[in-house]
Protein backbone atom coordinates (compact mmCIF):
# COMPACT_ATOMS: atom_id res chain seq x y z
CA UNK A 1 0.00 0.00 0.00
CA UNK A 2 2.78 2.36 -0.87
CA UNK A 3 2.05 5.76 -2.30
CA UNK A 4 4.01 7.57 -4.98
CA UNK A 5 7.73 7.57 -4.30
CA UNK A 6 9.15 10.84 -2.97
CA UNK A 7 12.29 10.38 -5.02
CA UNK A 8 12.52 8.29 -8.13
CA UNK A 9 15.82 7.62 -9.85
CA UNK A 10 15.63 6.11 -13.34
CA UNK A 11 18.61 4.67 -15.23
CA UNK A 12 20.79 7.34 -13.68
CA UNK A 13 24.35 7.64 -14.97
CA UNK A 14 27.13 10.15 -14.46
CA UNK A 15 30.42 9.82 -16.30
CA UNK A 16 33.47 11.96 -15.70
CA UNK A 17 36.18 12.60 -18.20
CA UNK A 18 39.44 12.42 -16.26
CA UNK A 19 42.22 13.36 -18.69
CA UNK A 20 40.80 11.22 -21.48
CA UNK A 21 39.70 8.30 -19.32
CA UNK A 22 35.96 7.98 -18.81
CA UNK A 23 35.12 7.33 -15.16
CA UNK A 24 31.67 5.84 -14.69
CA UNK A 25 30.82 7.16 -11.23
CA UNK A 26 27.22 6.04 -11.67
CA UNK A 27 26.19 3.68 -14.42
CA UNK A 28 22.48 3.00 -14.68
CA UNK A 29 20.93 3.18 -11.23
CA UNK A 30 17.20 2.66 -10.61
CA UNK A 31 15.92 3.46 -7.12
CA UNK A 32 12.82 4.66 -5.34
CA UNK A 33 12.65 6.37 -1.98
CA UNK A 34 9.39 6.75 -0.08
CA UNK A 35 8.21 9.43 2.29
CA UNK A 36 9.30 8.85 5.86
CA UNK A 37 11.86 6.19 5.01
CA UNK A 38 15.29 5.88 6.51
CA UNK A 39 17.57 4.42 3.87
CA UNK A 40 21.28 3.69 4.10
CA UNK A 41 23.43 3.71 1.00
CA UNK A 42 26.40 1.44 1.51
CA UNK A 43 29.39 0.83 -0.69
CA UNK A 44 33.16 1.19 -0.82
CA UNK A 45 34.56 4.64 -1.53
CA UNK A 46 34.28 5.40 -5.21
CA UNK A 47 31.11 3.35 -5.55
CA UNK A 48 29.10 6.43 -6.47
CA UNK A 49 27.41 7.43 -3.21
CA UNK A 50 28.38 11.08 -3.29
CA UNK A 51 27.66 11.32 -7.01
CA UNK A 52 24.18 9.93 -6.38
CA UNK A 53 23.61 12.53 -3.65
CA UNK A 54 24.83 15.36 -5.87
CA UNK A 55 22.38 14.32 -8.56
CA UNK A 56 19.42 13.88 -6.20
CA UNK A 57 20.18 17.29 -4.70
CA UNK A 58 20.35 18.91 -8.13
CA UNK A 59 23.96 19.99 -7.55
CA UNK A 60 25.10 18.13 -10.64
CA UNK A 61 23.52 17.12 -13.96
CA UNK A 62 23.42 13.44 -15.01
CA UNK A 63 25.03 12.09 -18.18
CA UNK A 64 21.96 9.92 -18.68
CA UNK A 65 18.76 9.11 -16.84
CA UNK A 66 16.31 10.99 -14.65
CA UNK A 67 15.76 12.10 -11.08
CA UNK A 68 12.22 12.90 -9.98
CA UNK A 69 11.62 14.62 -6.67
CA UNK A 70 7.96 14.69 -5.71
CA UNK A 71 7.11 13.84 -9.31
CA UNK A 72 9.15 16.74 -10.74
CA UNK A 73 11.89 15.96 -13.25
CA UNK A 74 14.98 17.81 -12.01
CA UNK A 75 16.25 18.17 -15.58
CA UNK A 76 13.37 20.55 -16.26
CA UNK A 77 14.20 22.93 -13.44
CA UNK A 78 16.23 26.09 -14.02
CA UNK A 79 18.92 27.40 -11.65
CA UNK A 80 16.35 29.37 -9.61
CA UNK A 81 14.06 26.41 -9.08
CA UNK A 82 16.99 24.13 -8.24
CA UNK A 83 18.13 26.62 -5.60
CA UNK A 84 14.62 26.62 -4.19
CA UNK A 85 14.64 22.81 -4.11
CA UNK A 86 17.96 22.72 -2.27
CA UNK A 87 16.74 25.35 0.13
CA UNK A 88 13.25 24.12 0.98
CA UNK A 89 13.01 20.45 0.09
CA UNK A 90 16.43 19.05 0.88
CA UNK A 91 18.72 19.31 3.87
CA UNK A 92 22.38 18.36 3.62
CA UNK A 93 24.63 16.84 6.22
CA UNK A 94 28.29 16.28 5.43
CA UNK A 95 31.05 14.15 6.83
CA UNK A 96 33.09 17.21 7.78
CA UNK A 97 30.11 19.25 9.01
CA UNK A 98 30.83 22.22 6.73
CA UNK A 99 29.63 24.90 9.08
CA UNK A 100 30.38 28.55 8.30
CA UNK A 101 33.39 29.36 10.47
CA UNK A 102 32.61 33.02 11.17
CA UNK A 103 29.01 32.39 12.27
CA UNK A 104 27.83 31.22 15.69
CA UNK A 105 25.90 27.95 16.05
CA UNK A 106 22.68 29.95 16.13
CA UNK A 107 23.55 31.96 13.01
CA UNK A 108 24.69 28.84 11.16
CA UNK A 109 21.34 27.20 11.74
CA UNK A 110 19.43 30.38 10.86
CA UNK A 111 21.31 30.98 7.59
CA UNK A 112 19.13 28.72 5.36
CA UNK A 113 16.02 30.57 6.57
CA UNK A 114 17.42 33.73 4.98
CA UNK A 115 17.46 32.02 1.60
CA UNK A 116 13.95 30.76 2.30
CA UNK A 117 12.84 34.37 2.70
CA UNK A 118 12.22 34.43 6.45
CA UNK A 119 13.02 37.62 8.39
CA UNK A 120 16.30 37.24 10.30
CA UNK A 121 14.73 37.50 13.76
CA UNK A 122 12.25 34.76 12.95
CA UNK A 123 15.00 32.60 11.54
CA UNK A 124 17.00 33.02 14.74
CA UNK A 125 13.98 32.01 16.80
CA UNK A 126 13.45 28.90 14.73
CA UNK A 127 17.17 28.10 14.89
CA UNK A 128 17.13 28.37 18.66
CA UNK A 129 14.23 25.91 18.91
CA UNK A 130 16.07 23.41 16.74
CA UNK A 131 19.34 23.77 18.61
CA UNK A 132 17.46 23.04 21.82
CA UNK A 133 15.89 20.03 20.13
CA UNK A 134 19.32 18.61 19.24
CA UNK A 135 20.56 19.31 22.76
CA UNK A 136 22.66 22.40 22.18
CA UNK A 137 20.52 24.98 23.94
CA UNK A 138 23.55 26.10 25.94
CA UNK A 139 25.87 26.51 22.94
CA UNK A 140 23.93 29.04 20.87
CA UNK A 141 26.62 31.74 20.76
CA UNK A 142 29.59 29.42 20.23
CA UNK A 143 31.57 29.45 17.00
CA UNK A 144 32.13 26.09 15.26
CA UNK A 145 35.79 26.17 16.36
CA UNK A 146 34.60 26.26 19.96
CA UNK A 147 32.48 23.13 19.61
CA UNK A 148 33.41 19.45 19.64
CA UNK A 149 33.02 17.35 16.50
CA UNK A 150 29.81 15.79 17.76
CA UNK A 151 28.38 19.19 18.67
CA UNK A 152 29.30 20.56 15.24
CA UNK A 153 27.45 17.71 13.59
CA UNK A 154 24.43 18.46 15.76
CA UNK A 155 24.52 22.06 14.57
CA UNK A 156 24.73 20.77 11.00
CA UNK A 157 21.70 18.54 11.60
CA UNK A 158 19.74 21.47 13.03
CA UNK A 159 20.77 23.53 9.98
CA UNK A 160 19.59 20.77 7.65
CA UNK A 161 16.22 20.69 9.44
CA UNK A 162 15.54 24.39 9.78
CA UNK A 163 13.51 24.86 6.58
CA UNK A 164 11.43 21.74 7.30
CA UNK A 165 12.73 19.76 4.33
CA UNK A 166 11.11 16.54 3.10
CA UNK A 167 14.47 14.91 2.56
CA UNK A 168 17.79 14.86 4.37
CA UNK A 169 20.82 13.72 2.43
CA UNK A 170 23.56 12.71 4.83
CA UNK A 171 26.94 11.90 3.32
CA UNK A 172 28.86 9.79 5.86
CA UNK A 173 27.52 11.80 8.80
CA UNK A 174 29.43 9.72 11.35
CA UNK A 175 32.61 9.36 9.29
CA UNK A 176 34.58 11.89 11.34
CA UNK A 177 33.18 10.96 14.73
CA UNK A 178 34.25 8.47 17.34
CA UNK A 179 32.06 5.45 17.93
CA UNK A 180 30.03 6.75 20.86
CA UNK A 181 29.44 10.22 19.36
CA UNK A 182 28.51 8.59 16.07
CA UNK A 183 25.93 6.45 17.84
CA UNK A 184 24.32 9.51 19.40
CA UNK A 185 24.19 11.25 16.02
CA UNK A 186 22.52 8.20 14.49
CA UNK A 187 20.06 8.13 17.37
CA UNK A 188 19.26 11.79 16.74
CA UNK A 189 18.72 11.26 13.00
CA UNK A 190 16.54 8.27 13.71
CA UNK A 191 14.49 10.31 16.19
CA UNK A 192 14.00 13.17 13.72
CA UNK A 193 12.98 10.62 11.11
CA UNK A 194 10.34 9.12 13.41
CA UNK A 195 9.08 12.27 15.10
CA UNK A 196 9.11 14.64 12.16
CA UNK A 197 8.63 12.19 9.32
CA UNK A 198 11.61 13.50 7.39
CA UNK A 199 12.97 11.07 4.81
CA UNK A 200 16.62 10.32 5.50
CA UNK A 201 19.04 8.96 2.95
CA UNK A 202 22.44 8.36 4.46
CA UNK A 203 25.63 7.18 2.82
CA UNK A 204 27.62 5.23 5.35
CA UNK A 205 30.15 2.56 6.25
CA UNK A 206 28.81 2.47 9.75
CA UNK A 207 27.32 -0.89 10.84
CA UNK A 208 25.36 0.89 13.52
CA UNK A 209 23.70 3.09 10.92
CA UNK A 210 22.89 0.19 8.63
CA UNK A 211 21.28 -1.68 11.50
CA UNK A 212 18.89 1.17 12.24
CA UNK A 213 17.64 1.75 8.71
CA UNK A 214 14.44 0.67 6.96
CA UNK A 215 16.25 -0.31 3.80
CA UNK A 216 19.85 -0.68 2.74
CA UNK A 217 21.02 -0.02 -0.80
CA UNK A 218 24.35 -1.60 -1.69
CA UNK A 219 26.28 0.24 -4.39
CA UNK A 220 29.30 -1.09 -6.22
CA UNK A 221 31.11 0.43 -9.17
CA UNK A 222 28.28 2.80 -9.89
CA UNK A 223 25.55 0.16 -9.91
CA UNK A 224 23.05 -1.12 -7.37
CA UNK A 225 24.35 -4.46 -6.12
CA UNK A 226 21.35 -5.26 -3.95
CA UNK A 227 18.57 -3.63 -1.96
CA UNK A 228 17.84 -5.08 1.42
CA UNK A 229 14.63 -4.38 3.35
CA UNK A 230 14.96 -4.57 7.11
CA UNK B 1 5.27 37.43 -3.67
CA UNK B 2 5.61 34.31 -5.79
CA UNK B 3 8.03 31.99 -4.17
CA UNK B 4 9.75 30.02 -6.86
CA UNK B 5 13.30 30.86 -5.90
CA UNK B 6 15.49 31.83 -2.98
CA UNK B 7 16.15 35.19 -1.36
CA UNK B 8 19.23 37.07 -0.24
CA UNK B 9 18.77 40.82 -0.01
CA UNK B 10 21.11 43.74 0.64
CA UNK B 11 20.62 43.60 4.42
CA UNK B 12 21.32 39.86 4.45
CA UNK B 13 24.46 40.41 2.38
CA UNK B 14 25.51 43.26 4.65
CA UNK B 15 25.01 41.17 7.80
CA UNK B 16 26.96 38.19 6.47
CA UNK B 17 29.72 40.38 5.01
CA UNK B 18 30.25 42.01 8.43
CA UNK B 19 30.68 38.57 9.99
CA UNK B 20 33.24 37.64 7.36
CA UNK B 21 35.11 40.93 7.69
CA UNK B 22 35.23 40.57 11.46
CA UNK B 23 35.98 36.86 11.51
CA UNK B 24 38.72 36.57 8.93
CA UNK B 25 42.30 37.78 8.87
CA UNK B 26 42.34 39.35 5.42
CA UNK B 27 40.12 42.33 6.04
CA UNK B 28 42.75 44.42 7.92
CA UNK B 29 45.17 43.94 5.03
CA UNK B 30 42.59 45.17 2.54
CA UNK B 31 41.59 48.08 4.73
CA UNK B 32 45.23 49.05 5.24
CA UNK B 33 46.04 49.13 1.54
CA UNK B 34 42.86 51.01 0.67
CA UNK B 35 43.42 53.51 3.45
CA UNK B 36 47.01 54.21 2.37
CA UNK B 37 45.93 55.01 -1.17
CA UNK B 38 43.05 57.16 -0.02
CA UNK B 39 45.17 58.91 2.62
CA UNK B 40 47.47 59.88 -0.19
CA UNK B 41 44.56 61.19 -2.20
CA UNK B 42 43.13 63.09 0.78
CA UNK B 43 46.54 64.65 1.41
CA UNK B 44 46.76 65.83 -2.18
CA UNK B 45 43.20 67.14 -2.10
CA UNK B 46 43.97 69.12 1.04
CA UNK B 47 47.29 70.53 -0.21
CA UNK B 48 45.79 71.50 -3.57
CA UNK B 49 44.78 74.91 -2.30
CA UNK B 50 48.45 75.60 -1.68
CA UNK B 51 50.64 77.33 -4.20
CA UNK B 52 52.62 74.45 -5.57
CA UNK B 53 50.63 73.91 -8.76
CA UNK B 54 53.74 72.76 -10.60
CA UNK B 55 53.80 69.59 -8.56
CA UNK B 56 50.35 68.66 -9.87
CA UNK B 57 51.41 66.17 -12.54
CA UNK B 58 54.04 64.65 -10.30
CA UNK B 59 51.51 64.11 -7.52
CA UNK B 60 48.95 62.73 -9.88
CA UNK B 61 51.53 60.23 -11.05
CA UNK B 62 52.31 59.19 -7.49
CA UNK B 63 48.62 58.94 -6.74
CA UNK B 64 47.94 56.62 -9.65
CA UNK B 65 50.80 54.38 -8.54
CA UNK B 66 49.29 54.26 -5.06
CA UNK B 67 45.86 53.43 -6.47
CA UNK B 68 47.20 50.66 -8.69
CA UNK B 69 49.21 49.15 -5.84
CA UNK B 70 46.16 49.21 -3.57
CA UNK B 71 43.94 47.68 -6.25
CA UNK B 72 46.38 44.87 -7.07
CA UNK B 73 46.89 44.09 -3.41
CA UNK B 74 43.15 44.08 -2.76
CA UNK B 75 42.46 41.85 -5.78
CA UNK B 76 45.10 39.36 -4.61
CA UNK B 77 43.85 39.25 -1.06
CA UNK B 78 40.22 38.88 -2.17
CA UNK B 79 41.18 36.06 -4.51
CA UNK B 80 42.97 34.26 -1.67
CA UNK B 81 39.96 34.86 0.51
CA UNK B 82 37.73 33.25 -2.13
CA UNK B 83 40.07 30.25 -2.49
CA UNK B 84 40.11 29.74 1.26
CA UNK B 85 36.34 29.81 1.29
CA UNK B 86 35.74 27.42 -1.60
CA UNK B 87 33.98 24.93 0.63
CA UNK B 88 31.89 27.52 2.41
CA UNK B 89 30.80 28.99 -0.91
CA UNK B 90 29.80 25.49 -1.99
CA UNK B 91 27.86 25.11 1.24
CA UNK B 92 26.06 28.42 0.64
CA UNK B 93 24.99 27.12 -2.75
CA UNK B 94 23.81 23.88 -1.16
CA UNK B 95 21.70 25.88 1.26
CA UNK B 96 20.01 27.75 -1.58
CA UNK B 97 22.31 30.61 -2.60
CA UNK B 98 22.13 31.62 -6.24
CA UNK B 99 25.21 32.71 -8.18
CA UNK B 100 24.21 36.34 -7.85
CA UNK B 101 23.80 35.99 -4.10
CA UNK B 102 27.41 34.86 -3.79
CA UNK B 103 28.49 37.73 -6.04
CA UNK B 104 26.51 40.22 -3.98
CA UNK B 105 28.06 38.94 -0.75
CA UNK B 106 31.62 39.47 -2.00
CA UNK B 107 30.90 42.88 -3.50
CA UNK B 108 29.30 43.88 -0.22
CA UNK B 109 32.44 42.81 1.63
CA UNK B 110 34.47 44.94 -0.78
CA UNK B 111 32.15 47.92 -0.33
CA UNK B 112 32.33 47.82 3.47
CA UNK B 113 36.11 47.44 3.46
CA UNK B 114 36.38 50.28 0.94
CA UNK B 115 34.32 52.59 3.13
CA UNK B 116 36.26 51.74 6.28
CA UNK B 117 39.56 52.08 4.43
CA UNK B 118 38.43 55.40 2.95
CA UNK B 119 37.40 56.71 6.36
CA UNK B 120 40.76 55.82 7.89
CA UNK B 121 42.45 57.28 4.81
CA UNK B 122 40.75 60.64 5.30
CA UNK B 123 41.88 60.75 8.91
CA UNK B 124 45.45 59.87 7.94
CA UNK B 125 45.36 62.43 5.15
CA UNK B 126 44.17 65.20 7.47
CA UNK B 127 46.75 64.31 10.09
CA UNK B 128 49.63 64.22 7.61
CA UNK B 129 48.52 67.51 6.06
CA UNK B 130 48.43 69.10 9.49
CA UNK B 131 51.89 67.78 10.23
CA UNK B 132 53.40 69.00 6.99
CA UNK B 133 51.75 72.40 7.52
CA UNK B 134 53.38 72.43 10.97
CA UNK B 135 50.04 72.06 12.68
CA UNK B 136 48.51 75.27 11.38
CA UNK B 137 44.79 74.77 11.00
CA UNK B 138 43.64 73.96 7.50
CA UNK B 139 42.05 76.90 5.76
CA UNK B 140 39.75 76.53 2.81
CA UNK B 141 39.63 72.76 3.00
CA UNK B 142 38.07 71.21 -0.06
CA UNK B 143 35.34 69.08 1.44
CA UNK B 144 34.38 67.95 -2.01
CA UNK B 145 37.90 66.61 -2.52
CA UNK B 146 37.71 64.86 0.83
CA UNK B 147 34.43 63.21 0.04
CA UNK B 148 35.86 62.06 -3.26
CA UNK B 149 38.28 60.05 -1.14
CA UNK B 150 35.43 57.79 -0.07
CA UNK B 151 34.28 57.46 -3.63
CA UNK B 152 37.79 56.56 -4.74
CA UNK B 153 38.30 54.02 -1.95
CA UNK B 154 35.03 52.18 -2.62
CA UNK B 155 35.72 52.26 -6.33
CA UNK B 156 39.18 50.70 -5.91
CA UNK B 157 37.73 48.14 -3.56
CA UNK B 158 34.80 47.11 -5.72
CA UNK B 159 36.59 47.14 -9.07
CA UNK B 160 39.43 44.98 -7.76
CA UNK B 161 36.94 42.55 -6.22
CA UNK B 162 34.95 42.04 -9.41
CA UNK B 163 37.10 39.20 -10.69
CA UNK B 164 37.39 37.36 -7.33
CA UNK B 165 33.63 37.71 -6.84
CA UNK B 166 33.04 36.39 -10.34
CA UNK B 167 35.24 33.38 -9.61
CA UNK B 168 33.32 32.69 -6.42
CA UNK B 169 30.00 33.04 -8.20
CA UNK B 170 30.94 30.61 -10.99
CA UNK B 171 32.18 27.97 -8.60
CA UNK B 172 30.41 24.64 -9.04
CA UNK B 173 29.16 23.41 -5.66
CA UNK B 174 30.23 19.84 -6.47
CA UNK B 175 33.82 20.99 -7.07
CA UNK B 176 33.72 23.31 -4.11
CA UNK B 177 32.59 20.66 -1.65
CA UNK B 178 35.30 18.28 -2.79
CA UNK B 179 37.95 20.95 -2.33
CA UNK B 180 40.43 20.44 0.51
CA UNK B 181 42.69 23.16 1.84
Amino acid sequence: MRSEPLIEVVDLARYYDMAGTIIKALDGVDLEFYRGEYVSIVGPSGSGKTTLFNLIGGLDRPTRGKVYVDGVDLAELDAYELAWLRCRKIGYIFQNFNLIGVLTALENVALPTVFAGLPWEEGLKKAEELLRLVGLGDRLRHLPSELSAGQQQRVAIARAMVNDPDIILADEPTGNLDHETGRRIIGLLRRLNRERGVTIIAATHDVEMIRGSDRVVWLRDGRVEKVEAK
Amino acid sequence: MTDNSTHFGLTDAFRLSLRYIRGRGQAPVNIASISLASAFYAYIALMRNGAEETLGIYRLWLLSVAVVVAAVSMATVMLISVYERYREIGVLKCLGALDRHVFLLLIMEALVQGLIGGGIGILLGVVSTLISNSLTPLIGVSYLGLSFTLLLSTLISIVSSLYPAYRAMKLSPVEALRYEI
